[in-house]
């Protein structure tokens, strides 16, 4: 006993005589910024955005509110789903307000510290600032940051989380966003079956199959889906056909150059078991549909990926399998069932 | 068994009285003298007003109204506003003084946004320098405050790619290629060639700007003729270039068009 009086004391002491006793922001205690071995730096470090348990927890609640939107029916959570690594489980295209349909498959979320734009076009260029694109866009949330501001000011509850994260009552969009960006940034998947096979974990083996896949997968699909990080997050055009209602110029519709027509930010496969659909336009419900565009389905058209042929990939239907279930292996559950991600209880 | 429980309960007084001493041991000492109070420091700086007011030619701009341009073409102004940034002085000696933070937007929808009052050291200035625009770097340094929060810059701002919008005008013209017969011009783009901020240097060609104490607040006049979007050296063909709504070439047409936008017109004082 003598022994925690010790302890506690020293505590006491130091929090006897804080400067500031009316606001104290609570300190980083559970929350910290992930950059696991052997991967890159990130592009967004939280140098000017210093993480804290409340600061993640403002942010947190922020992503599955729905009062981003217009009418106070859709949050991020709605088309981010943890379950399916925040994509939107078997929805081609997620609903908006009004139950407005998008042009493109709402992208799953994870290691966003890393990539250099946002979106499948790369339209946005900061993590803290994309929430900004859904919450305004008239499809999906449709709600102006001025209403935002009205609303979150007149709320209690984020009167007072944004009391605890920052220490002050004057709320700006900025506390919002760089709150949100902690939750977002924190979200790293880095402990699939793979993972723990690639740091030599005890019991972490790929099975005969899955080794086939995974070299196969080096040979043939790494030099765009780059390990460690599954893609270098350049802009390509694999070869789909142009969807004729959808106009879809991709990045070429933030550049305005015609050689960046039909391209599209090459997405992570990291988790890509259970994020289908897949592709920008979601129009391939399953691996095995993804893998048979690659074989058979490249079309030759302006601004093809260089890698690419149109006589495609030459992969046969065993090393389809193979590779197949060497993607499973980068499904990481720990990631998709993580509580401090998952939607507050109340 | 007894002499644990005797431990335990004295620990646990102390630990209760803990607080009580601790709250006494911080208390301030009250045989301290009352401080002077602090003197409140001589100040050093003062207001200095630009005041933009925006023309057709000779005409004061109205919104809802329209205007036949030299161009030929008759156009009305729904909405006619643009970004104010990085205002520089320069004074008397030469020395410059950059106005920190300094990100405005003028509207021609709001009087009190067409005066732009900031704060600068006492002394007496022959020139302003500033940005139609917002820099590029802050285009690119995720959410902001003041001046560019997303908050108050909500109609100058794309979401979708991101950036701020440097200047918008809204309206119509019986010149239109537009159905509706309308005219939309929302410029931005900080990138390389693409980049359409402008900057403006105004010489108070021989008149000052006197910043002193408890003095008169100067006021800057500048114009802004909106027919200078419409021509020179790119005059608009309305038929085609009706709606320009994006980075790139065709903003950068605009942008040209737009670098002499602003005049000096005197200083009031």
């Amino acid at each position: 006993m003598k022994k925690l009086v010790f302890l506690i004391l020293p505590l006491l002491l130091l929090n006897a005589c804080k400067v500031d006793p009316e606001i104290s922001v609570e300190k980083n205690t559970g929350i910290t910024e992930v950059i696991p071995t052997g991967w890159p730096a990130p592009k967004y470090t939280f140098s000017v955005n210093t993480l804290s348990e409340a600061r993640f927890k403002l942010g947190r609640e922020l992503f599955y509110d729905p009062i981003l939107s217009l009418d106070n029916t859709i949050s991020c959570g709605s088309c981010h789903q943890q379950a399916t690594a925040f994509a939107h489980a078997d929805h081609k295209f997620s609903h908006g307000i009004h139950d407005l349909l998008g042009k493109r498959n709402a992208p799953a979320l994870f290691n966003l510290n890393w990539l250099p734009a946002f979106m499948h076009d790369g339209g946005i260029n900061h993590i803290e600032v994309q929430p900004l694109g859904p919450i305004t866009n008239p499809i999906e949330m449709a709600e102006s940051m001025p209403n935002v501001m009205t609303k979150v000011k007149a709320s209690a509850k984020y009167k007072s989380l944004y009391r605890e994260a920052w220490g002050t009552d004057s709320m700006t969009s900025q506390g919002l966003f760089r709150a949100m960006a902690q939750f977002m940034g924190t979200m790293v998947s880095y402990n699939s079956k793979y993972d723990r096979y690639k740091r030599g974990e005890t019991g972490a083996t790929l099975s005969e199959q899955e080794l086939r896949g995974y070299n196969l997968f080096l040979s043939k699909c790494n030099a765009c889906h780059t390990e460690p990080l599954f893609s270098d997050y350049a802009y390509r055009s694999n070869g789909l056909s142009p969807d004729p209602y959808l106009q879809d110029s991709g990045r070429a519709h933030i550049t305005s150059q015609a050689s960046d027509r039909y391209k599209f930010k090459t997405p992570s496969l990291r988790n890509i078991a259970i994020t289908q659909p897949y592709m920008h336009d979601g129009r391939y419900s399953t691996l095995q549909a993804c893998l048979n565009h690659y074989t058979d389905n490249v079309k030759n058209q302006i601004n093809l990926d260089p890698l690419l042929t149109p006589s495609g990939l030459a992969l046969t239907a065993d090393e389809k399998s193979d590779l197949i279930a060497f993607l499973y292996t980068l499904t990481d559950y720990q990631f998709i069932t993580d509580e401090k991600f998952a939607e507050p209880h109340h | 068994m007894s002499n644990f429980t005797g431990m335990k309960l004295s620990a646990f007084a102390f630990v209760i009285s803990l607080p009580f001493l601790l709250l006494t041991g911080c208390k301030k000492d009250d045989n301290s003298v009352t401080p002077e109070p602090i003197p409140t420091p001589e100040p050093t700086t003062a207001t200095v007003k630009l005041v933009f007011t925006n023309k057709v030619a000779a005409k004061t701009l109205e919104l809802d109204k329209p205007y036949l341009l030299s161009t030929g073409d008759s156009v009305t102004f729904n909405k006619f506003n643009y970004y104010i940034s990085n205002i520089v002085f320069t004074n008397s000696t030469g020395a410059t003084y950059a106005v920190p933070e300094s990100y405005f937007i003028v509207k021609q929808s709001s009087a009190a946004s067409q005066t732009i009052s900031v704060q600068v050291p006492f002394g007496t200035y022959t020139a302003v320098n500033y940005l139609l625009g917002v820099d590029s770097a802050r285009n690119v340094s995720g959410a902001q405050t003041g001046g560019l929060d997303p908050v108050y810059a909500s109609d100058m701002y794309w979401s979708w790619s991101t950036g701020y919008i440097f200047f918008k005008m809204e309206g119509s013209s019986p010149s239109s290629g537009s159905p509706q017969k309308a005219l939309e011009y929302h410029i931005g783009g900080y990138k390389g060639t693409f980049k359409t901020q402008r900057n403006f240097s105004l010489d108070f060609l021989g008149q000052q700007a006197k910043v002193s104490n408890g003095g008169v607040t100067p006021q800057i006049m500048i114009e802004a003729d909106a027919t200078e979007l419409f021509q020179n050296p790119n005059k608009l063909d309305l038929k085609t270039d009706f709606s320009i709504v994006s980075a790139g070439s065709r903003a950068s047409m605009i942008a040209n068009n737009y670098a002499d936008l602003f005049k000096f017109k005197g200083i009031v004082q």
